[in-house]
């Protein structure tokens, strides 16, 4: 079925399309939904009011950029509505002076690159990692996730920047990158180049 | 949003998460679906809960009036009456009666017989005389029906049947009290071998049916009428729409408080919501099933249950990731709420949108309904309700603090409300069914959000109510 039938049959509120369209996008969403929620449970829970949002609001879309897009935004705006609303996250993004993360060696098992890299990037605080979401993985602005996570835009910047250091030592730790030397190049550290 | 990466550093960390999938649970799904499909579940569940609460209330108001028999002292006829007292309370009567009559005597034994008489309602049986025995039983308690069969069972073994069951002697039907087809018999042989009755006004006419059943008809029992209860099931579409206003002690507070908040901006801005929003009716529906119990003539007591969807339908424009800000009386000071809002009130064309506010409720409207008229097909009507009311689901956009967004956050919307409806109808009789149509108001009493947000919503609708009855 293509997207152009999809988005139709779910105008039509047709079951059978919504559920085409939930399995085709829904693997991708979930991991989004995982690296800003405390476990799987919480990350499943957030997919399903995210696409919830997206059937409901399907007829919004305006064809305007990937269909795709406007889902992972839609699912990205459902986590940090979650997260704050549970008041985890005001919890953690206030924390300043985050305290070391303490990494066991056992912790992510031997498993392909890139869920080791989205392991990693759960084990750091959830304001950091956050933060970090936002604006490494998703590409919103330092002013659009102040303004998400109602916080000054200092605040996200120096958040991003202690997140990522903290994210080196992490993948420095489980030996997926090679401790990384000022102006390194990052793809070569990962064995990419 | 798609900006160019410029750190390798987070190309890296951006292909490494979306190289990652995870596949959901089946659960995830099914709530999925269930919340998108779930209305009609929450219809047919709302139905299902209507007509039990109706035939549950129907229930407790149809108990028929007791009727009983009591014999009069003075009268060789029997007098039926209707009363609503205890069966105890009857017996007593009964008894008095009797026991008042002129030639009253206590029920005798004689050896393994018991003579028979008048029947009370302890069942003490009651003879004139008897010459030899001076024992008196006062133990059966069998039922008028089961005396006269007791008695047929004295003539034919010449024992003493008894029953160890208690007296019930309540209320039953005239034409329910059949006594055994060889009473007359019975009696005769008994009273051969035993001394005959002394004659008395109440023994002169035995407890026979047809004295019964004359003495009915020629009195003309004073009955009161029966109370009717109908069972009206009603359905009205309905046009609503929506009141907005100032939330006056929202403002009291803002203005009694020294923060940093900037009052006359609140002030200004929530006493003039009215003027900046764009908003229009649209279709609601009210399904009710209603219990009415007569009173009078022409006044009935109603009281049941229905179900109310209102909607209405909002003018706003496409603009997400706005930070919606919603100023909030926490009664000790104004606290504000930030929301990611995805519509604004104000925007270009190409960008509009009619976002739709729902309500689905259940309420539980009591009230009076007055009749006027004499014709018994065709009548005019009036009726008045209040009703509780219970908010079962909603979606409800709410404007900001500045009158920019609209966002959806449910917790501000009241579950408990109140709403009164007036209605006047022609009601007309086809032979079985009893009809009902007219219009009808209804107006929500109190704001469909918490006493915290600064505007109030006051929910009314009118529709065209059509009701149905059966005609018994």
């Amino acid at each position: 079925m293509t997207e152009e039938a999809l988005l139709q049959g779910c105008l039509k509120n047709d079951t059978a399309a919504q559920r085409e369209l939930y399995n085709r996008y829904s693997p991708k969403m979930l991991s989004v939904c995982y690296r800003f929620a405390h476990n799987r449970e919480d990350a499943e829970d957030m997919l399903q009011e995210g696409f919830i949002k997206v059937f409901s609001q399907i007829h919004t879309f305006e064809n305007r950029g990937a269909f795709e897009g406007w889902i992972r935004r839609i699912i990205v705006h459902t986590c940090i509505n979650i997260l704050k609303k549970n008041k985890k996250f005001n919890e953690s993004v206030d924390i300043i002076h985050a305290t070391g993360v303490q990494v066991r060696e056992d912790s992510v098992p031997s498993i392909i690159q890139a869920k080791q890299v989205v392991e990693c990037i759960r084990l750091l605080p959830i304001g950091y990692r956050t933060v970090l979401n936002l604006y490494a993985i998703e590409g919103y602005s330092h002013r659009e996730i102040a303004a998400m996570l109602d916080v000054e835009e200092s605040t996200s910047r120096s958040q991003y920047t202690r997140a990522k250091a903290m994210l080196e030592d992490i993948l420095v730790r489980k030996r997926i990158m090679q401790k990384p030397k000022p102006n390194t190049d990052w793809l070569a550290a990962v064995g990419r180049r | 949003m798609e900006r160019n990466f410029k750190s390798d550093f987070e190309r890296f960390l951006k292909e490494s998460a979306d190289q990652y999938k995870m596949y959901p649970s089946d659960k995830v799904w099914k709530g999925v679906n269930n919340s998108l499909h779930n209305r009609k579940k929450w219809y047919g569940l709302g139905l299902l809960l209507l007509l039990l609460t109706g035939g549950f209330i129907t229930t407790l108001f149809v108990r028929g009036p007791k009727t009983e028999t009591v014999v009069s002292q003075n009268s060789n006829t029997v007098t039926p009456s209707v009363e609503s007292t205890s069966a105890e309370q009857k017996q007593k009567a009964i008894v008095k009666n009797i026991t008042d009559a002129p030639n009253y005597k206590p029920a005798v034994k004689s050896g393994n017989n018991i003579l028979p008489g008048i029947l009370s309602s302890d069942n003490n049986m009651f003879a004139s005389e008897d010459n030899g025995s001076q024992n008196i039983e006062t133990e059966n308690t069998a039922t008028p029906n089961e005396s006269m069969n007791s008695l047929a069972l004295v003539n034919e073994t010449n024992n003493v049947a008894t029953t160890e069951n208690k007296t019930t002697f309540t209320s039953s039907p005239l034409d329910e009290y059949v006594p055994h087809s060889n009473t007359q018999k019975d009696v005769a042989a008994v009273n051969e071998n035993k001394p005959s009755l002394k004659p008395n006004s109440i023994l002169q006419n035995p407890y026979t049916i047809e004295s019964v059943v004359n003495s009915f008809s020629k009195n003309k029992p004073s009955f009161t009428s029966r109370r009717r209860v109908e069972l009206q099931l009603s359905f009205t579409p309905t046009i609503s729409y929506r009141k907005l206003t100032a939330n006056k002690n929202f403002l009291r507070n803002a203005t009694a408080q020294s923060t940093p908040y900037n009052y006359a901006a609140i002030y200004n801005s929530v006493s003039n919501v009215k003027n900046v929003v764009t908003h229009k009716p649209d279709m609601g529906l009210e399904l009710g099933l209603t219990a009415k119990y007569a009173v009078h003539h022409n006044i009935k007591i109603k009281a049941g249950m229905q179900f109310n969807i209102n909607r209405y339908d909002i003018k706003a424009f496409y603009h997400p990731y706005d930070v919606a800000t919603i100023a909030l009386n926490s009664g000790v000071r104004i606290d504000s709420l930030k929301t990611i809002a995805e519509y604004r009130n104000i925007g270009s064309s190409s960008q509009s949108n009619w976002l739709q506010n729902y309500y689905f409720q259940v309420s539980m409207p009591v009230g009076v309904e007055v009749l006027f008229g004499k014709n018994k097909n065709v009548r005019f009507g009036m009726a008045g309700t209040i009703q509780p009311t219970l908010l079962l689901s909603e979606r409800a956009y709410l404007l900001s603090t500045d009158y920019k967004n609209y966002t959806e956050v449910s917790w501000l919307t009241r579950r408990w409300n109140a709403n009164t409806a007036f209605e006047t109808f022609v009601a007309y009789s086809t032979g079985k069914l009893n009809w009902q149509i007219g219009p009808q108001v209804r107006y929500q009493l109190k704001s469909s959000f918490i006493d915290k947000y600064p505007v109030k919503e006051n929910l009314f609708d009118f529709g065209l109510k059509v009701g149905v009855t059966l005609n018994k």
